[in-house]
C-alpha cells in the first residue's frame, strides 16, 4: 500500500530485479582444504566419526562434500593445526593442502539459469587451473584452488562471463 | 497489497481480500492492490488451465513464447478486473490494469522477464483521482521501440505476482508491502512435514530469501530481495485469519544468532561419475571439461556439485534428466594422443543398449575405458537455515548424525552463509525435515 502523500522523489532509475548472469567474481583466501579419503566399513559411521572429530576441536567447517570413500571440507588457514591433529588423533588417511582461495562467482538464482554452472565449470577446468572443490548455492558457485591461482582463475572467469573491474575494484557487469 | 490465488478463488474470499483493502483505506492509507490469477492449478483461469487451452488443439504444435505469454497473463487481467468490480461493488471506486498499463518494464525474455523499471504515472492518477488501483501481477511490458509504443507484453516467471507487488512497493515508495495468502506467514517448517510449525514473527531479508529459494513457497525470494535492496518493510499475512502474520526486515532490525527453519525443494536426479579409470590428471581434465560442457551445451542446470579426486558429481531436476540421460549414456571422448584411448560414459550399472553397441565398436580401435556414473532418481534437498549460525563448529556433525541415527542416507552437502542443504531421497524428505525440525529446537521458535 502507499502511505501519505509524500514530496519525496520518486525514485525511478532504481534497479529492481537482479540482473540475469553473473554479476561478481570474488576471491576468499585464507582456508585449508582437507580430503579424508578410503574410509573403511560402514562409510556412513566413518564420515560422522571424522566430523565428530574435527567439530571436538572446536573447528568449523566449510562447504562439505561427501566423496565416494569419504568426505572433503574446508577449514580456516588457522584452524588448519587443529584439524590436522584431531584427524591424526582419528587415524584416518587425509591430505591437508594450505593456503587455499575461494574462487566465488556469483548470479542470481544460479541454478534456475539454463546451463550456467555447467559453463563456468567448464570455462574454469579448461583454463588449466587445478580445482580442488566445487560447491554451488542458490546464487554462487564456488571453487577451492591454490592461492596462486586464485587471482588469474577469477580473471579468466570475469573475462569469459563479461564481468569487468571497475576502478574501485568492484565487479561490473559489462553488458 | 498482493493478494494470492486462493485469496481471490471464490466470491467469499474475493470478499474478505476486498475488505482487507478498504480498511487499508480507512485508515488512512491509499493502497494499490495486486492480484495473481484466480485459483490454483485446475481452476478455470489459473496457468495451467490456460496452457491446456492449446495442448487440446494440437500438444505437437509449438507454442510461441509470446504467444504463451499473452495467453496465461489473462488469468490476472480476469482477477484484476473482478477484484475491481467487487471493490467498486462495496461502494469503493477502484480501476484495474495490466502489468503494462501500470507501469512495469521489463527485459525481452518472455515466460522469465525482469522488472527493469517502474513508471508508476497512471497509477499515481488512478489514486489521486480517488481510485484504488488493482493491477494484474505476474507481467509487465518491455519497450520495443518506437513503431510498437504499447510494447510487448511479457510474464514475471516464478513468483511473478510477488515480485508485482514488491516492486510496484519500490516504485511508488510504498508505506509497506503486504502479501497475503492462505497462511499465517513464513513458518519454520512445511505443515505438510511438521503440523503445528510455528509461524514466525519477525525475519531478515535474507532469511526468508534464502528459505524461499530452498523451497518455502510463502514469498518468492525475488520480491524478498527487491523489498531488502527498497528498504520496504514486507509482511506475509493470512486473508483468512486475524494472526499478525510475519513482518521481514533488515539485518540490522533484527540481529542475533538463530535456526529460522526447515525446508525441502526440488524432484532432482544424482549423478557421481567415477574417474578414477583416467590415464592421466590431463585425461581427468578433458572428461571433467566434456561433461560440463555438454551440460552446458544442452541447458541442463546443476545443482549439488562436487569434486573429489576420484569423481565428481551433481544433481540435475528430474525434468532434465531424459536429455542428460540422452547426451551422456554412450558418450565417446577419445584423446588424441598416443596410446590411442578412447572414454565410454555409461550411466547406470547396466550398459545400456546405446553403451553396449558404442562399446562393440570401440573395441577395434584401441584402449576403451568406461566412465561409469552411479545413478540416484527421487532424490530431493532439505535444507536447515539460519542467520550467523551456519559458521557453529559441529553444525554438519548434528545435521547428518540426526539423519544417520534414523536411516537416511545422505548423498550430497552443499552449504552456504545462511543455510545447509543435503540431498536425500524424496521418498525420506517430510520424515528428514520432521526430524531437523525437532533436533534444532524449532517447535520453540517465535
Amino acid at each position: 500500500m502507499t502511505g501519505q502523500p509524500s514530496s519525496s522523489p520518486l525514485r525511478l532509475e532504481r534497479q529492481f530485479d537482479k540482473k540475469r548472469g553473473v554479476s561478481h567474481v570474488e576471491v576468499r583466501p585464507g582456508f585449508a582444504q582437507i580430503h579424508v579419503t578410503h574410509l573403511t566399513g560402514d562409510l556412513t559411521a566413518a564420515r560422522i566419526g571424522v566430523l565428530r572429530a574435527v567439530a571436538d576441536a572446536e573447528v568449523s567447517i566449510d562447504f562439505l562434500k561427501i566423496t565416494p570413500t569419504g568426505v572433503s571440507f574446508l577449514v580456516s588457514q588457522e584452524s588448519a593445526a587443529n584439524a590436522n591433529r584431531a584427524l591424526k588423533d582419528q587415524q584416518v588417511e587425509f591430505s591437508l593442502r594450505s593456503d587455499r582461495s575461494i574462487v566465488l562467482v556469483h548470479a542470481v538464482n544460479i541454478r534456475d539459469e539454463d546451463g550456467l554452472i555447467a559453463s563456468i565449470m567448464k570455462e574454469a577446468i579448461s583454463s588449466g587451473a587445478i580445482i580442488d572443490h566445487i560447491g554451488d548455492m542458490h546464487d554462487r558457485v564456488l571453487m577451492v584452488v591454490s592461492a596462486e591461482a586464485a587471482e588469474p582463475l577469477a580473471e579468466h572467469l570475469r573475462h569469459s562471463t563479461a564481468v569487468r573491474q571497475s576502478a574501485s575494484g568492484e565487479d561490473v557487469r559489462a553488458h | 497489497m498482493k493478494f494470492g490465488g486462493t485469496s481471490v478463488a471464490t466470491p467469499e474470499g474475493r470478499l474478505q481480500s476486498a475488505m482487507r483493502v478498504i480498511s487499508a483505506k480507512e485508515q488512512g492509507f491509499r493502497p494499490v492492490v495486486v492480484v495473481s490469477a484466480i485459483g490454483r492449478r485446475g481452476a478455470p483461469y489459473a496457468t495451467d488451465t490456460l496452457l491446456g487451452l492449446l495442448r487440446d488443439i494440437d500438444a505437437n504444435v509449438h507454442a510461441e513464447a509470446r504467444e504463451v505469454d499473452m495467453l496465461i497473463s489473462c488469468g490476472e487481467v480476469l482477477s484484476a478486473v473482478i477484484f475491481a468490480h467487487t471493490l467498486k461493488s462495496l461502494g469503493h471506486p477502484a480501476q484495474a490494469f495490466q502489468g503494462g498499463q501500470a507501469g512495469i518494464r521489463t527485459d525481452g525474455v518472455y515466460g522469465n522477464a525482469r522488472i527493469v523499471a517502474i513508471k508508476p504515472g497512471k497509477l499515481l492518477a488512478s489514486l489521486d483521482e480517488g481510485f484504488i488501483p488493482v493491477v494484474s501481477g505476474f507481467q509487465g511490458t518491455f519497450d520495443t521501440g518506437p513503431d510498437f509504443p504499447g510494447g510487448e507484453l511479457t510474464t514475471l516467471g516464478r513468483g511473478g505476482s510477488d515480485t508485482t507487488a514488491s516492486a510496484l512497493g519500490a516504485g511508488l515508495d510504498a508505506f509497506a508491502v503486504e502479501i497475503f495468502t492462505d497462511v499465517d506467514g513464513v513458518k519454520t517448517a512445511d505443515p505438510d512435514a511438521v503440523k503445528h510449525a510455528p509461524t514466525l514473527r519477525k525475519v531478515t531479508y535474507d532469511e526468508v530469501a534464502e528459505i524461499a529459494h530452498l523451497g518455502a513457497k510463502v514469498v518468492h525470494p525475488r520480491a524478498a530481495e527487491i523489498a531488502m535492496n527498497s528498504g520496504i518493510p514486507l509482511w506475509v499475512k493470512n486473508t483468512f485469519s486475524d494472526d499478525e502474520g510475519t513482518e521481514i526486515v533488515s539485518r540490522d532490525h533484527f540481529p542475533g544468532r538463530r535456526v529460522t527453519g526447515v525446508t525441502h525443494t526440488g524432484k532432482l536426479v544424482y549423478l557421481q561419475f567415477d574417474l578414477s579409470q583416467a590415464d592421466t590428471a590431463a585425461d581427468r581434465v578433458f572428461l571433467e571439461s566434456q561433461i560440463f560442457e555438454t551440460m552446458a551445451k544442452y541447458n541442463v542446470n546443476l545443482f549439488m556439485l562436487d569434486l573429489s579426486p576420484s569423481s565428481i558429481g551433481f544433481a540435475v531436476p528430474r525434468s532434465q534428466y531424459p536429455i542428460v540421460e540422452n547426451v551422456l549414456d554412450g558418450l565417446v571422448l577419445p584423446m588424441d594422443d598416443a596410446p590411442r584411448r578412447v572414454y565410454l560414459i555409461q550411466i547406470g550399472r547396466a550398459a545400456s543398449r546405446e553403451v553396449s553397441t558404442q562399446a562393440a565398436l570401440l573395441k577395434s580401435l584401441g584402449d576403451l575405458r568406461r566412465v561409469p556414473a552411479a545413478l540416484t532418481e527421487g532424490c530431493t534437498m532439505v535444507s536447515l537455515v539460519g542467520h550467523e549460525y551456519m559458521q557453529q563448529p559441529g553444525l554438519f556433525l548434528s545435521v547428518l548424525s540426526v539423519l544417520a541415527d534414523s536411516q537416511i542416507q545422505v548423498l550430497q552437502t552443499s552449504d552456504s552463509d545462511y543455510s545447509l542443504s543435503v540431498l536425500i531421497t524424496e521418498s525420506e524428505s517430510l520424515r528428514a525435515v520432521k526430524l531437523l525440525h525437532e533436533r534444532f529446537g524449532l517447535s520453540e521458535i517465535r
